[in-house]
């Protein structure tokens, strides 16, 4: 990949905003995520923001005991005919490059799953004979325990599309607080979307090969976003299959590293937030935290 | 030929891993692809030498003239995804759609081809695999997935193999259907966690919403014994048949560390339930 210096992430002072990324599934983002608000809404006193944007299958809300939640409807705009205006001329067809419409003889057949709502059909179509109506594609629920306001979208089972889902968890929070967003895993256009805007991004990786592989894509995403870049090692060993070296040449920090630990784990599993399992760990988080606001998060390419 | 993908719903599970040793089990009868382009780790554990890359058109992106662009930002207007400003078009916002080329008075907007990403055929010692990787950022993953998996039944068919093996993504959405949708069967690989089980549950009603039917095992099975009786539960109520309880074993992750199928460590606990569940997938009529 070359990057060009100019697209080599800038040092940022003020942390606000913070993605929590991995590339690869079951590293640990979640874990991360919970522990990090809480830990920081506990040491300072402040309202932390938590939104879970791995909607297609949100889990923060599995380790945090929530009072009241609020709940909505996530919907997308998708097209409706009115068969009396429709002269089946077939312009609002070949103006989608979804495949979402077709048309049979005089009859509209509309595929709302695969509609991206970009609005092409209805502006191609010249009897006006298209509308726009809501379609639920999710929900989006909100609770708050002690000082940590979650926001998670949920995908319902069945939809393909994750990011309209994605950016209306985005949306729902204007909080002035730090915000930390539990991001999904993999290197698309989920993961663009819950990191895209991002003042940093914390990387949690495993040191085993499928880690570093799918490191080393993430890292190439967060730098095509200019998203500058710090790392977790989680799960770390003696072994650690070129993960700080790899760390080294991109010049990007490795700010903490939590051990394999079968206690952790087992207790990781039971969806304890990691700053309970035991309080040093809150502490070294609330650092982790402070380090992101006075490190140079990197991403350079070498 | 049966047509098996292997999925989890929630990442880390151990998908490659079961995957890498039933392959490695059905040496010689069986064809893999990895469809979890984002991610792509089957390759690290079977090392397949693959062939020249072909690339994939995952859709088409806007490209503007600027000698046309008398910039009236009428496609800034109508863009619903802010991927255009001032004549310049943001790749990673573009969505491809086409409304800015259709309303540019100046037809100074084309709408190009765009390549996101690649894939290829591999031959291992289990037989042929195919991979892909999709390009930093690239959207579409469902389609390449689509693409590979089309391939890789005209490939299997040829072979004549006993299996077509599909290593999958996470979650439910775009890419894990296109990985789902045509299989024969599905082997859930599910871990024992709070987070494990109620991502397990997302996922066969996703297969019962395709009518797939579903097969689980259980990874990790003895470090959260409490999670793993409520998995085998939940199993049991659904009428899902759970396969095998695969215990923890350092070895597995010294394997992911080097690269090793785990199959081919004869004396560990992992290895010998996955040899189990090997050879009780291929006593079923899947």
């Amino acid at each position: 990949m070359g990057m060009s210096a100019a697209l080599t992430p800038t040092v940022r002072s003020n942390i606000v905003k913070l993605c929590v990324v991995s590339g690869k599934g079951g590293t640990g983002k979640t874990t991360l995520s919970v522990g990090l608000a809480c830990a920081l809404a506990e040491a300072q006193g402040t309202a932390v923001t938590l939104l879970d944007c791995d909607v297609e299958e949100p889990n923060a809300h599995l380790y945090l005991q929530l009072g009241t939640l609020v709940k909505r409807e996530i919907s997308v705009l998708v097209p409706v005919w009115d068969p009396k205006d429709c002269t089946a001329c077939g312009a609002c067809k070949r103006a989608c490059d979804f495949g979402a419409l077709a048309l049979f003889g005089d009859h509209l057949e509309i595929f709302a799953e695969h509609c991206h709502s970009c609005g092409a059909c209805l502006y191609a179509c010249p009897q006006q004979a298209l509308m726009e109506v809501p379609r639920s594609v999710g929900r989006l629920q909100k609770g708050t325990v002690a000082g940590v306001e979650l926001i998670w979208g949920e995908l319902t089972v069945g939809e393909p599309r994750s990011v309209p889902v994605i950016e209306a968890v985005l949306e729902a929070t204007q909080a002035d607080t730090p915000v930390i967003i539990d991001g999904p895993p993999g290197t698309s256009c989920a993961l663009i979307a819950a990191a895209d805007g991002a003042d940093a991004a914390l990387v949690v990786t495993e040191p085993t090969l499928f880690g570093l592989h799918d490191l080393t894509a993430v890292l190439d995403v967060l730098d095509t976003l200019e998203v500058p870049a710090a790392v977790v090692i989680n799960k770390a060993n003696d072994e650690d299959s070129g993960i700080r070296a790899l760390c080294r040449a991109r010049g990007v920090p490795v700010l903490l590293e939590i051990p394999f630990d079968r206690q952790l784990a087992e207790r990781g599993a039971e969806a304890v937030p990691l700053n309970r399992i035991d309080p040093a760990w809150g502490a070294q988080l609330v650092r982790l935290w402070e380090m992101l606001q006075s490190h140079e998060a990197g991403g350079k390419t070498p | 030929m049966t047509k098996l993908v292997v999925l989890s719903g929630k990442g880390g599970t151990g998908k490659t891993t079961v995957s890498a040793a039933l392959a490695t089990h059905w040496r010689g009868e069986v064809l893999c692809v990895d469809t979890d382009v984002d991610a792509a780790n089957l390759h690290l554990v079977l090392q397949p030498t693959f062939g020249p890359e072909v690339p994939f058109v995952g859709g088409r992106m806007a490209y503007c003239d600027e000698t046309r662009c008398s910039g009236c930002g009428r496609c800034t207007a109508l863009c619903r995804f802010h991927a255009i400003a001032a004549g310049t078009v943001r790749s990673l916002s573009c969505e491809g759609c086409g409304l800015c080329a259709l309303a540019c008075p100046e037809q100074a907007l084309q709408m190009i081809d765009h390549v996101g990403g690649y894939w290829s055929v591999g031959t291992a010692d289990c037989g042929t695999v195919l991979g892909a990787r999709l390009l930093p950022g690239a959207g579409n993953s469902g389609k390449l997935v689509s693409l590979l998996k089309e391939e890789a039944t005209r490939l299997a068919k040829e072979q004549q193999v006993r299996w077509l093996l599909c290593d999958g993504p996470p979650g439910t959405g775009c890419p894990t259907m296109a990985a789902l949708a045509g299989n024969d069967a599905l082997l859930a690989v599910a871990e024992p966690s709070a987070s494990g089980l109620h991502d397990l549950c997302r996922l066969l009603d996703l297969a019962a919403h395709f009518g797939i039917s579903a097969y689980a095992c259980i990874n990790k099975a003895d470090l959260a014994p409490a999670f793993a009786a409520q998995v085998s539960d939940e199993c049991m109520r659904r009428r899902v048949p759970l396969l095998a309880k695969i215990p923890y074993d350092p070895e597995v992750g010294a394997c992911a560390r080097r690269g090793e199928p785990v199959v081919d460590r004869g004396d560990s606990p992992a290895a010998a339930a996955l040899a189990t569940l090997a050879s009780r997938l291929a006593e079923i009529d899947l």
